[in-house]
């Protein structure tokens, strides 16, 4: 070999040691660290990490995050999750153990969550909370009372308004006047009502092709709900919390789904229907009705209107089954939790439930949702009217007002470019909605036995009563597979561990 | 790296050789390699080690180092459970059909397409049957439902207009493997025979000319020609298909799982995801996994056994 050829061989030895030098690097740069941050007298760099329902994300140029910046004197550094892939990527960083300084976990009862807290990960915020004014007002009291662990606050849970969410009939109101039809107010109303949609031609072009009801299974939760006149999955009787799917209400609901399937007053695919899908049924404009949260009297009936103008959709108040109980949909006064991991110091924790303070005061929360006055937002008649700036900035739902929902009503039950006249009616339901307490004993419960086995347990239960409404399987089976379930031990444990789980609940408030 | 020997050498093995010159002499292909070799060390051998969650209850604070051993625990509560026949027998049956029905469709399809003389017609026809490979399952799944769905399906708006009563499809628990494996096909056929016209192109023409001279016809050809010329490739093809036979494709058969249908459709993968990421049971999932790979890994060595005892191409 010439010694110009060794020299080449040289080169190119050194060529592919480089690039292979350099793949190397890239691959263990993706996996460093990114908790370093600096603690100076400047601003407060903050980690955090959230859900964003906004089409598209913002980042430290957008103005409101900038404002947030100055008026807290911090420097944000923020994580958007997809609503449609948080569970996982949430999952997952509670797994790996890499936590951002403020993590978010959209499920308190989340079993890596309880683990963890229990192993001692985050701060107890306890302690701190009675310094900051705007965390401990007493309207807030409510939700701070409802996120313990223990009898302590590890969490600052994120605002979410108990009443106007939840899926529950969202009914075409045109329609109804259209053919003389009170609102309902129990399920044979509600059944009477679907079924003159189906036979009464209620959009008036000479043909039954209305959808009654744009369901699926998931959207039909509500049905148990109020056959067994409590929400969730626990029902309390004789001071214990026994299993709504193994209660006889349970099979009531099941046959009434089934009537109403069997009258076609569902769509033919119900059974393998998904939540867009039915969504996107009602948006036709040719169904009847759907079960949704109340700020979709706009963000759905606009789309409605856009189809057939003179469409309004409104929400139903309540249901009231046969024992007089009346059932509407409500929750915890917050969705989802923030918390702080231990390796965040002392000082740091005090400076972020300061932040917090701010964003859950009214300047804050305004912030949040509507900008800046004057430049994204006018006040008429006490309304705030957006100016085109807001859209441009990506105020609304979404980005900031994710990070830290509105603390009003308005977060569940209002939407942006809703008109007067439906937003009042929205605001007199929910007023009304707030009269009607439905029990919901298993709220926030977490036991070992439940999240290991009940998923499972639940998910049969629902596909057999998919079977039965479609009629493919019997109510026959149904009851034998419930009868089964009654005796079933595993369930028996999951049972006696929430009911331990409640009644820890109850004395330690 | 280069080829060292023909087969009939190789079996009057070598004297050992030290390894260490060779290393030298090739050295440039090694590193050339370099990029490659770390990428499967990175990411497929060094995650393996972390199978080792799948003997301890895994808590993600703890880390693997703390977390304490269970032993055989998750394992025992998969092989108690009920169901695992059921996603048993789910896994074993969609691969079967897929076997059975989607693994000669490429070959038969290559095999027709050889034979066809017109080249811009078999050019168009090769890239048009080729496009279905580039959709995802979220949209085969959507075109599968604008044509078989009750209410909106093109195919039961058809049998509604002929005055006929309208066919549940897609919650019908008889069809629903079925439907899997023709889904399948017209998604991958067209892109599966690309190997298989690639093994075609390198046949001898003179092969084909003395063939027909001596009198033989087209499927005459297409026997003793066209499929030997294939056939290493196609037993390739099956022992390593025969390894992913406890992978169902978790997308197609999450998207076309519903509660109809469950008992025919809950398979390894899905079950794996809503246990292991829905509910964050990890160390469970993780002993999912690891008796899923064992069976393949033994399905793999077994049928490159039998390839090599009939004589055929085997992997190694």
């Amino acid at each position: 070999m010439s010694p110009s050829g060794t020299k080449v061989q040289k080169k190119m030895l050194l060529k592919s040691m480089l690039v292979a030098l350099g793949a190397s690097v890239l691959l263990t740069a993706c996996g460093g660290s990114k908790g370093a941050s600096k603690e100076g007298d400047g601003p407060t760099p903050i980690q955090m990490q959230t859900l964003n329902y906004a089409t598209e994300f913002i980042d430290n140029t957008n103005p409101i995050w900038k404002e947030f910046e100055k008026r807290t004197s911090t420097k944000l550094d923020i994580t958007w999750l997809s609503p449609s892939t948080s569970e996982e990527k949430i999952n997952v960083m509670l797994a790996s153990g890499d936590l951002p300084e403020v993590t978010f976990v959209e499920s308190l009862i989340n079993p890596q969550l309880q683990k963890m807290i229990k192993q001692g990960v985050f701060w107890d915020l306890t302690p701190y909370i009675k310094d900051y004014p705007n965390l401990s007002a007493s309207n807030l009291a409510e939700m701070w009372t409802a996120s313990k662990v223990d009898g302590k606050n590890y969490v600052i849970p994120r605002y979410y308004p108990s009443y106007g969410g939840g899926a529950f009939p969202i009914l075409r109101k045109d329609w109804m006047d259209k053919l003389g039809l009170q609102t309902p107010t129990n399920m044979d109303q509600l059944f009477e009502v679907l079924k003159a949609f189906k036979e009464k031609d209620p959009n008036g072009n000479g043909q039954a092709d209305e959808v009654p009801y744009a369901a699926n299974p998931d959207t039909m939760g509500f049905v148990y709900g109020v056959f067994n006149g409590t929400q969730g999955q626990w029902k309390l009787k004789d001071d214990k919390l026994v299993p709504v799917i193994t209660e006889d209400a349970s099979r009531d609901a099941v046959l009434w789904l089934k009537k109403t399937f069997d009258a076609g007053l569902f769509p033919k695919d119900f059974a393998i229907m998904k939540y867009s899908q039915t969504v996107d049924l009602i948006r036709g404009g040719n169904a009847g009705g759907t079960s949704q949260s109340m700020n979709h009297a706009w963000v759905t009936g606009s789309k409605i209107r856009e189809v057939v103008p003179t469409a309004d959709y409104m929400p139903i108040t309540y249901l009231e089954n046969a024992g007089g109980e009346k059932y509407t949909p409500s929750g915890t006064p917050y969705y989802g939790v923030y918390l702080i991991p231990k390796k965040v110091p002392e000082a740091k924790v005090k400076k972020i439930l300061g932040f917090f303070d701010y964003a859950y005061g009214k300047e804050g929360n305004e912030l949040a949702t509507y900008g800046i006055e004057g430049v994204h937002y006018t006040v008429q008649n006490g309304r705030k009217i957006p100016t085109p700036q807001s859209e441009k900035d990506h105020l609304g739902d979404g980005n900031m007002n994710n990070l830290i929902h509105l603390i009003s009503d308005d977060m569940s039950i209002g939407a942006v470019g809703m008109p007067d006249d439906v937003y009042n009616r929205n605001v007199e339901i929910v007023n009304e909605r707030k009269k009607i307490k439905t029990p919901n004993p298993g709220s926030e419960l977490y036991s070992e036995a439940y999240n290991k086995y009940y998923p499972e347990i639940s998910k049969k239960v629902s596909d057999m009563r998919t079977k039965v409404i479609i009629g493919k399987d019997t109510i026959e089976n149904y009851d034998k597979f419930i009868e089964q379930l009654r005796n079933d031990p595993t369930l028996k444990q999951v049972a006696d561990e929430m009911t331990e789980a409640y009644h820890k609940k109850m004395s330690s408030q | 790296m280069r080829k060292r020997s023909s087969k009939p050498e190789a079996k009057l093995r070598e004297p050992k050789r030290p390894l260490w010159p060779d290393l030298k002499r090739d050295r440039y292909l090694y590193v050339l390699a370099l990029p490659g070799i770390l990428f499967f060390v990175i990411f497929k051998y060094i995650p393996i080690t972390n199978l080792v969650i799948g003997f301890q209850d895994y808590s993600p604070y703890l880390g693997i180092a703390g977390s304490p051993w269970v032993g055989f625990e998750h394992f025992t509560r998969f092989f108690s459970n009920p169901d695992f026949w059921m996603l048993l027998r789910n896994t074993l049956g969609i691969s079967l059909m897929n076997l059975v029905f989607f693994f000669p469709a490429p070959i038969i399809l290559a095999l027709m397409l050889n034979e066809v003389r017109h080249q811009l017609m078999k050019r168009t026809v090769q890239s048009l049957i080729y496009i279905p490979h580039f959709l995802s399952w979220v949209l085969i799944y959507g075109l599968t439902y604008l044509m078989f769905s009750q209410s909106e399906g093109l195919f039961n708006k058809l049998l509604t207009a002929l005055d006929k009563d309208t066919v549940d499809i897609l919650s019908n628990p008889k069809l629903f493997w079925g439907m899997l494996t023709a889904q399948s096909i017209w998604k991958e056929v067209g892109w599966g025979t690309i190997i298989f016209l690639a093994a075609i192109a390198g046949v001898d023409p003179q092969q084909y000319e003395a063939a027909v001279i001596d009198g033989a016809g087209r499927f005459r050809r297409m026997w003793h020609i066209t499929l030997p010329a294939m056939r290493n490739v196609i037993m390739i093809l099956l022992i390593l298909r025969l390894g992913t036979i406890m992978d169902t494709g978790f997308e197609q058969v999450y998207l076309m799982m519903n509660a109809a249908v469950t008992e025919v459709a809950e398979v390894f993968d899905t079950y794996v995801y809503r246990v292991g990421i829905r509910q964050g049971e990890f160390s469970y999932s993780t002993a999912i996994g690891l008796f899923k790979s064992i069976v393949g890994v033994i399905l793999v060595v077994g049928a490159n056994r039998a390839a090599k005892r009939f004589g055929q191409e085997s992997l190694y």
